[in-house]
This record gives structure tokens, sequence and C-alpha cells, in this order.
């Protein structure tokens, strides 16, 4: 298992490099130089105090030294500063990560909480009524602008009914609250984004859902299940899900990239003060060090979740682990 | 059967939402960029079925306007993304040894950067254009398609077709171009199929971030992100751009499952 991991984690030493490349590549397209944009957006930086920025981040260099250079600061995980406020980047990246975090964990949580059930119970019987309606709901909620979704779902339900709030994670008098009422304000001011960041991706796991069931419920040894006269659950649950769900672990490994891009959309729209919300901002801005920052953190958080998912499959499965560990 | 039907109704939408396109000048009642502000936020009715927006200007040709832009966008981006795909994929797959290496480990770079950080931080640094956006677009969506075309190929260039051409003397690029792509083009043509409605939704996000097509040229995703603003008393202007993209994308996706099934049996 061990050797496994090993080579699975020296194997990322070439893309981690591509990330780099391409996180330090991004803000060199631009026309002019990084600091026109931090002395644009603050006319009081005068002409000397943005030649001392130049030499700072070394953008008098040639480009390779300044590659090296910021290569160097990124292995001692230093950042840099935003151009906006001048707060270490890190800090900031800090504390808008657990708003994003809390999100999409309780999102995946509802997506596998719906797309599991929804998936098993289509693959029960292929063709079925219940089958056909999930086709077409997963080809709807595949196709659907999940933007458009979140505006209907605000003016409807935040508008028209004034059911639910329609923007950030606290109300005012949130303060105030006793500690109750606080978990019960936030999870009313969450509901719709988790919502809305669930809703696509139930489609498209429940149709992986399915069609793993499917695969599964045709093997050999679900039929000598049946022959045993085993009860009809407990060949679905403890023979047919426990294979079929191993499929998802990949699956969601791969998901998370979507996962971040469904984050930039959703906390744009709610006014959530996260990961995604601070790179839009960023970008906006062209606040430079934060965009390398936030490029680089989210690729490498998803080629490491890709790995915790190739390790987690090695895990649940057997067959892996003896054909390639070893 | 079923498939084949929901396919078969995926390519008669796209057919329509075609001529819809192509006609605009002659279907649209009005001049989709004439604005009037008496007529600003006016409901449905007879002389606008859908509308008019804050600027008075009439929704229906908007859209009909809108859907040249948003397929044109979608139909680019997707030849964008398969050119780059099928070219990677088939020097992976082909040359293997370390060309298969590096180009694979730069595929799976792309797929683990966030697509939407690197589609906003390049539109923003060199600023929105149309042709910008698809190939941003484009650039950022073939990756899936470079795997599948090297699957194929790893695949095809063991059978004995390919040997024989081989022993007669052809050449990597013949052997690639003639012999190769052709047979792995099935899956492919899916892929291409569901790109062209992910391609639309991705410029719809873009502009709804503000990034997209730049007004006053109207495409779905631009008149929707301004209707968002009166959203509250006039709903027609955020509902029929977004039903255009549901159904658009709905189609294509339908209609590249149906092909995939196709080739499947």
């Amino acid at each position: 298992m061990s050797a496994y991991l090993a080579r699975r984690l020296l194997a990322l030493a070439p893309v981690l490099l591509w990330i780099t490349l391409i996180s330090f590549g991004i803000i060199h397209l631009a026309p002019g130089k990084p600091t026109d944009a931090a002395g644009a957006f603050n006319p009081k930086v005068s002409l000397e105090a943005r030649q001392r920025m130049e030499q700072l981040y070394g953008l008098d260099q040639p480009l390779p030294v300044q590659y090296g250079r910021w290569l160097g600061r990124l292995g001692r995980l230093d950042f840099g500063r935003s151009f906006v406020d001048d707060r270490p980047v890190l800090e900031k990246i800090a504390e808008r990560l657990p708003v994003t975090l809390t999100i999409n964990v309780l999102s995946l949580a509802l997506v596998l909480g719906l797309a599991v059930p929804l998936g098993v119970l289509a693959a029960v019987r292929p063709g079925s009524a219940f089958d056909r309606l999930t086709t077409v709901g997963v080809f709807i909620g595949y196709s659907m602008p999940s933007f458009w979704l979140a505006l209907l779902c605000m003016a409807y339900f935040g508008v028209t009914l004034r059911w639910l709030p329609v923007s950030g994670l606290h109300s005012l008098e949130y303060e105030s609250l006793p500690r109750l009422a606080q978990g019960l304000d936030a999870a009313w001011h969450l509901l719709l984004p988790v919502g809305i960041t669930a809703f696509v991706s139930v489609a498209g796991l429940s149709r992986y859902m399915r069609s793993s069931m499917v695969d599964v419920l045709r093997q050999d040894y679900i039929r000598t299940a049946r022959a045993k006269g085993l009860p009809e659950p407990r060949i679905l649950f403890h023979h047919g899900l426990r294979n079929g769900l191993l499929p998802l672990i990949t699956i969601l490994g791969l998901s998370l990239p979507d996962l971040i891009g469904g984050s930039v959309i959703a906390e744009t729209i709610f006014s959530i003060p996260g990961m995604g919300r601070l790179f839009y901002e960023a970008v906006m801005a062209r606040d430079y060090p934060v965009i390398m920052a936030l490029v680089t953190i989210g690729a490498v958080l998803t080629m490491l979740g890709n790995v915790l998912a190739d390790v987690a499959y090695a895990y649940a499965d057997p067959r892996i682990r003896v054909g390639k560990a070893l | 059967m079923r498939g084949n039907k929901l396919a078969w109704a995926g390519a008669v939408v796209l057919g329509l939402l075609a001529f819809a396109a192509i006609a605009a000048p002659w279907l649209a009642p009005h001049d989709p960029l004439q604005s009037s502000l008496p007529d600003a936020l006016l409901g449905p009715s007879a002389g606008h079925p859908l509308g008019t927006d804050q600027l008075g200007r009439d929704v229906l040709s908007r859209l009909l306007y809108g859907a040249r832009i948003s397929l044109v966008i979608g139909f680019i981006a997707v030849g964008i993304a398969m050119v780059a795909g099928i070219a990677v994929g088939a020097c992976a797959g082909f040359f293997g040894g370390w060309v298969d290496a590096v180009l694979m480990r730069f595929v799976d770079t792309m797929l683990s950067i966030p697509t939407i950080f690197l589609l906003l931080a390049i539109i923003a640094m060199v600023g929105p254009s149309i042709y910008l956006i698809m190939t941003v677009i484009g650039l950022t969506s073939w990756m899936g398609v470079a795997r599948l075309v090297r699957a194929e190929i790893l695949t095809l260039k063991e059978r004995e077709f390919v040997l024989a051409a081989r022993v007669m003397g052809a050449s990597p690029t013949r052997l690639i171009l003639r012999h190769l792509l052709p047979n792995a083009m099935g899956p492919v043509l899916v892929s291409a199929t569901l790109g062209v409605g992910g391609a639309i939704l991705t410029e719809s996000v873009l502009s709804y971030l503000g990034l997209g097509v730049q007004p006053p040229t109207p495409s779905w995703g631009n008149i929707l992100n301004e209707g968002r603003v009166a959203l509250g008393v006039a709903w027609w202007l955020t509902v029929s751009p977004g039903l255009c993209i549901l159904v658009t994308v709905l189609a294509f996706n339908l209609l590249g499952e149906g092909i995939r099934e196709r080739f499947r049996s």
C-alpha cells in the first residue's frame, strides 16, 4: 500500500511543475506590467512606490528569474501580499476557506444522500416508469444553467414569498442571537446556496450510480445470491450496493474542480464571502498575487483529491491493491 | 427505441433553432439593438411577444439574434477543442514514450485546474472579446477528447490493417490521418455534440459574470444578465433567455446520447 502511495505521489511532480508554469503564465498574458494595475486602482501610489513594488516582486528581472523566485517563495508557502489591501494572501484565503468548505461539504452530503438512492432505485428495474422519469430529470438537471436556477429561486423564495434570505451568511442581528438561533440563522442562509450547488451534481452522479448498479446487478454473484434464496434487500444492499458504490469514489475525486467552479458562481450570486468570490473579486481588481495563489492552490487541492480518491479506491477494492501495488 | 425518440426530438429542436438563427433578420419583429425608452419593461403583448427590456428593446428579436451568437460560440469553441484534443491525443497515442508522458501530464494538469479559474483570469487579463471567448472555451475543454482519441489509437495501432499499412511504408502522418483517426471518430462525434451544449452553458456563465459577450451585441447569457437587475418587476427578461439556454443544451445532450447509443449497438 505504501509503495503504491509513494508511486502515485511521485507521479504528481511533473503535474505540479505544469501547474506552477500555467499560474505564472496567466498573469503575464496581460498587456503592461502587473504593477500598472495596482497603481491604477490606487491613485495614491506614487511612481517611486511603484518602482519599489516592481523591485520587491522582481518585475524588473527577466521572466525565468521571476519564475524561479516565485517558485522559491511558493516552496516556503509565501504567496506574497494582496495588491488591493496589502494583506498576506495566505491570510486572506485562510479566512475565506472555511465558508467554501462548509458549503461544499454540506452540498456533497446532500448530493450523495439524493443521488445514491435515486440511482439504485432506477437501477433495480431498468426501463420502469421511475427509471424513465429520473432519466428525463437527469437530462434536464444536467442541461440546467445553475446560475439561472439560482436567480429564479432567489426571486421566488426570497423576494416573492419572502421565505428565505437572498444573500450573505447571517442576518443583521446575528451577533445578538442566542447560540441555537445563530446556528438556525446560518443554516437558513445556507439553504439556497447549498441546494443550488448540489442540484446539478445530483443529476450527473445519480446517472453514474444507476449505470454502475445496473452492471453490478447483472453479475454472477448476484444471481448466486438470488439462487441461495437471500431476501431481496440483503442482495441489493449487502452484495450489490457495496460494489456499486466503488466507481463513485473516482467520480467524486474528478468532480472537485467543478465543486470549486460552482463555488465561484454560487458565492457571486448569493454574495457569500468564500474562496470563489475572493477569486472573482481578485480577477476583477487584477490582484495578481491572489489570482496566482488561488489557481495554484485550487489545482493542487484537486490533484491531491484525485490521489486520495485512488488510494481510497485501492483501500475499498482489494483487487486494485493486489494488481497494482505488489 | 425510446432513446432514439428523445434524440430525434433533440435533432428537431436544433434544426428549428438553426433555422431561427439563420432567418433571424426576417423572423425578428423588431431591430434587436433599437432602444425606445417609452416602451421599456413592457410585458408580453401582441407587438412584443416576449416583452421589452429596460431600454425598450424587443426581447424576442434579441433572443433570435442571440441564438446566432450563442450557437456560433458553441460550434467554434468545440471546433477548437476537437482540433486540439485530436492532435494531442493522436500524438500521445501514436508516438508513446516520452511524448505520451509529457502530453498526458499536461492533460492531467489542465484537468486539475478549475476551468472557471482559467477562463475568468485569462478573459479578465486580456479583455473580453467574442473571439477570445470562443478560443478560451475551446482551449479549456479539449482534454476529454485527447484522452478518448489516445485510448482509441492505442487499441487501433496494433490492428492488422494498421500493421499492413506500416509495412507498405506509410508515413506516421498518413497512418494517423488516413488509417487511425477515421476509425476513432465515433466517440469524438459524441463528445463534440455534448461539448456544444457545454460551451453554450459556459458562455452564459461568463456573460452572467460580466466577462462574456459584451453589450450591445445580444447573447443569451448577457440578455439574462441584463434582465437580472429587473427580476422583481420584469420576470420575462430573465425567464426567456434561461429557457432558451436550457432547451438548447438539453437538445444537444439528448442528440449526443442518442448518437452514443447508436454507436454502442
